[in-house]
């Protein structure tokens, strides 16, 4: 049986829209973004395949936070900044798809009406499509298009739900997290182990009541975060953050535009700081590692889900399966077929 | 893959008349649609480069001011300079009846004014994707 | 007024309201049953007591009002006023069981809302005002209600005759030539202005836009030197853009 990996068909219209990219087009990234969206790994491979030369250039910022914390006001901000110092600026944001209908309200691109125009930027809007929280594949591979057009700056935003903040911290060069000001409530809206992955904790809308109670939490809780042993052995990802990069805490107002100046200096910052220390490269290997995870992991499902669901062979097992002798559940089944598939799959 | 159908849905113009299109906005979001909303007070040209970037199948427009005659043709004329020629575009809001041919004559697929019923338009998207 | 927020004049403790009739409830099919749509609504803002009405035309979901259309809407109040007899008496549905039970209902509702944004405001009402804006309260409030009122017309739970039932088919009465804007508008409008600009006292024009923008960044009250700048024939987009200067742009959050 061929692998899927190797099956998939070639679309020609890739080559042409790469061309066009190339010469700067921006309605042949768009078209490139949606086949990725819309065909999945089979055909973002060719695209990735003759891009990724072009890639590994763009600053990529990953920004999270709770609804209502202002991640899209901020993250307008922060691009005006950018587009300032005359950098090229894309922006994914991230919506979630509604689990219920399969439908999405993507509401972040309103927030950037200021800057629509100005052909520097780039803006995007996708929905995770029900990657349960996560950010689907479509999305790192924008980001690889995107980064080959020739962008100098990549911010990511999405909600912080389910597993987006760790999704986002293997995207990003530096990962931030905003946070309204505290409203009395507790700080459980922190995550645990939202430590880990965070390099700058943004508190937005500074000018409410509650901003520096938030910002003295965080402060707080990083403190102790700081005591507790980081474990070098394992492959988890405490061994990422670097025990001497202490995440600073920044108060912003999104509105006015107020301290991103500063926030811009201390992405800066981490940006030179894992340059110098090696920091970086570790990130890029967790990420590379788990996007190649990923991409087996999707082409073994399919070669399985095709091998047991669409061949016939496998009513020979179904039937010891359903003759409930000793040898013949489930699991040994199993054990069969995974031991047959290796030795095809890797003959 | 699963594949969804993505919208923008657009008011051009200085109309400030934006419940219908909300209304509607949430509507193809409960019917399935992945819906980009791109505010009040779009120029013929924020409205275009929004569709170049964002690749969508379908183009909504919103007017109830009366401004369409001139608007409508104008973002038809620059989607297709921009080289735009598969997006479906359908218009909304307050069209009276002897405007409808001339939209339609500009590119415009079809008109949904007052009363029409949400699942109208999903139908109708469903059924003349131009891609 | 009196009772919650102590206050001594005894026209604070007025409730003075303006009602406009439901432009949503106007149909573009058989537009002359707005007609009878508006006149309903007119009466129950009259019996109801309201010191101030605004009527829609009919032709309201199908272009921007004629001449015509006008004329009846204030034809509708002038009629009410004149020869209803029900503007000549002060609440002539008191006493109504069912009418007085609605307005108790409607009061409980009202009092509901009173409460969530006084809560919102920790106990004051008008800074819990002002927290409902900042967090979109009555933006989702207003959103949720025209959503459920579209998907209730869609299931038929809410009838609009005419299109939800009792559909006409054939060839209703052609309503009134619908009013057209042309560009010729635009160009007559454009030159108007760059006319009345020429001809205006530079000066004091200038004069009036600077001390809008001096006024703006202080606690006073800003019409008087508004009416002055309109006197001295400052456009609606001069002051605008003054203001806009001092106060920044209102930017959307799309609450649907």
């Amino acid at each position: 049986m061929e692998s899927s990996i190797k099956l998939s068909k070639t679309d020609p219209e890739i080559f042409t829209l790469i061309d066009k990219m190339r010469e700067g087009n921006r309605r042949a990234v768009a078209r490139l973004i949606t086949k990725v969206e819309n065909n999945g790994p089979e055909v973002s491979k060719q695209i990735i395949k003759e891009i990724y030369p072009q890639t590994g250039k763009a600053f990529i910022v990953g920004i999270t936070g709770a609804p209502g914390s202002g991640k899209s006001t901020l993250t307008n901000q922060m691009a005006s900044e950018y587009l300032k110092r005359g950098l090229k600026v894309s922006v994914i944001a991230v919506d979630p798809t509604s689990p219920f209908s399969g439908g999405a309200l993507l509401g972040d691109r309103i927030r950037m009406k200021s800057n629509f125009t100005n052909k520097n930027l780039f803006i995007r809007s996708m929905a995770n499509r029900g990657k349960l929280g996560g950010l689907a594949m479509a999305t790192k591979e924008t980001i690889h298009i995107l980064d080959a057009y020739g962008s100098d700056v990549i911010i990511v935003e999405t909600v912080g739900v389910g597993q987006s903040e760790i999704d986002i911290f293997k995207s990003a060069h530096t990962t931030l997290v905003i946070m309204p000001p505290g409203m009395g409530d507790e700080i459980q809206a922190i995550k645990a182990g939202i430590t880990e992955i965070t390099d700058i904790f943004v508190v937005n809308k500074m000018d409410r009541e509650g901003a520096d109670k938030r910002v003295a939490e965080l402060e707080n809780m990083l403190d102790i975060a700081e005591r507790i042993v980081v474990d070098q052995n394992t492959h988890k990802i405490r061994i990422i953050r670097s025990k001497k990069w202490r995440p600073p805490v920044i108060k912003t107002n999104a509105l006015t535009g107020e301290n991103v100046p500063k926030l811009l200096e201390l992405i800066d910052s981490h940006r030179i700081f894992s340059e110098k220390t090696g920091l970086r490269k570790e990130r890029l290997a967790y990420r590379y590692k788990h996007y190649v995870v990923d991409i087996i992991q999707y082409f073994q499902n399919k070669d399985i889900e095709r091998l047991i669901f669409s061949n016939p062979k496998i009513n020979e097992f179904i039937d010891q399966i359903l003759s409930y002798k000793t040898g013949s559940d489930p699991y040994s089944i199993s054990e069969i077929i995974l031991e047959l598939f290796s030795k095809r799959y890797f003959s | 893959m699963e594949k969804n159908i993505r919208c923008i849905v657009a008011k051009p113009g200085l109309d400030g008349h934006d419940r219908g299109a909300k209304v509607i906005s949430r509507g193809l979001r409960d019917a399935g649609l992945e819906v980009i909303y791109t505010g009040l007070h779009q120029t013929p040209d924020d409205v275009v480069e929004s569709v170049i970037q964002e690749d969508p199948d379908v183009l909504l427009l919103s007017i109830l001011s009366g401004a369409h005659p001139v608007l409508f043709p104008e973002i038809m004329k620059k989607l297709k300079e921009a080289g735009v020629d598969d997006v479906l575009v359908l218009g909304g809001g307050i069209i009276p009846d002897e405007d409808i041919p001339k939209m339609k004559e500009a590119g415009i697929s079809e008109i949904f004014g007052p009363g029409t019923k949400i699942q109208e338009i999903v139908d109708y998207i469903r059924t003349h994707l131009k891609r | 007024m009196k009772e919650d927020y102590g206050a001594k004049d005894p026209r604070s403790w007025r409730l003075r309201f303006q009602s406009q009739t439901a432009g949503v409830s106007l149909t573009a099919q058989e537009p002359y049953n707005n007609i009878i749509r508006v006149t309903l609504q007119a009466l129950a803002a009259v019996l109801g007591g309201t010191q101030s009405l605004h009527t829609n035309s009919f032709d309201e979901a199908l272009a921007l009002p004629s001449e015509e259309a006008v004329r009846i809407a204030l034809r509708t109040q002038q009629i009410i006023a004149e020869e209803s007899g029900a503007a000549d008496v002060i609440d002539p549905l008191g006493g109504s069981y069912y009418v007085e039970a609605l307005t108790n209902k409607m009061e409980e509702e009202c009092e509901n809302y009173f409460s969530k944004i006084k809560e919102m405001g920790k106990g004051s009402i008008l800074k819990g005002s002002f927290v409902g804006i900042k967090n979109n309260f009555y933006q989702r409030e207003i959103a949720n209600a025209s959503y459920q009122f579209q998907r209730e017309l869609e299931v038929k739970e809410q009838i609009q005759v005419g299109v939800n039932k009792y559909k006409f088919e054939g060839k209703t009465i052609e309503p009134p030539e619908l009013v057209k804007i042309s560009e010729e508008v635009t160009r007559k409008q454009v030159e108007k202005l760059n006319r009345v600009k020429s001809e205006r006292n530079e000066e004091k024009a200038q004069k009036c836009l600077a001390k809008i923008k001096e006024i703006a960044q202080g606690k006073e009250n800003l019409i008087p030197y508004i009416l002055d700048a309109v006197k001295a024939y400052c456009s609606v987009g001069e002051i605008i853009d003054v203001l806009r200067d001092v106060f920044g742009v209102y930017r959307e959050d799309s609450i649907f």
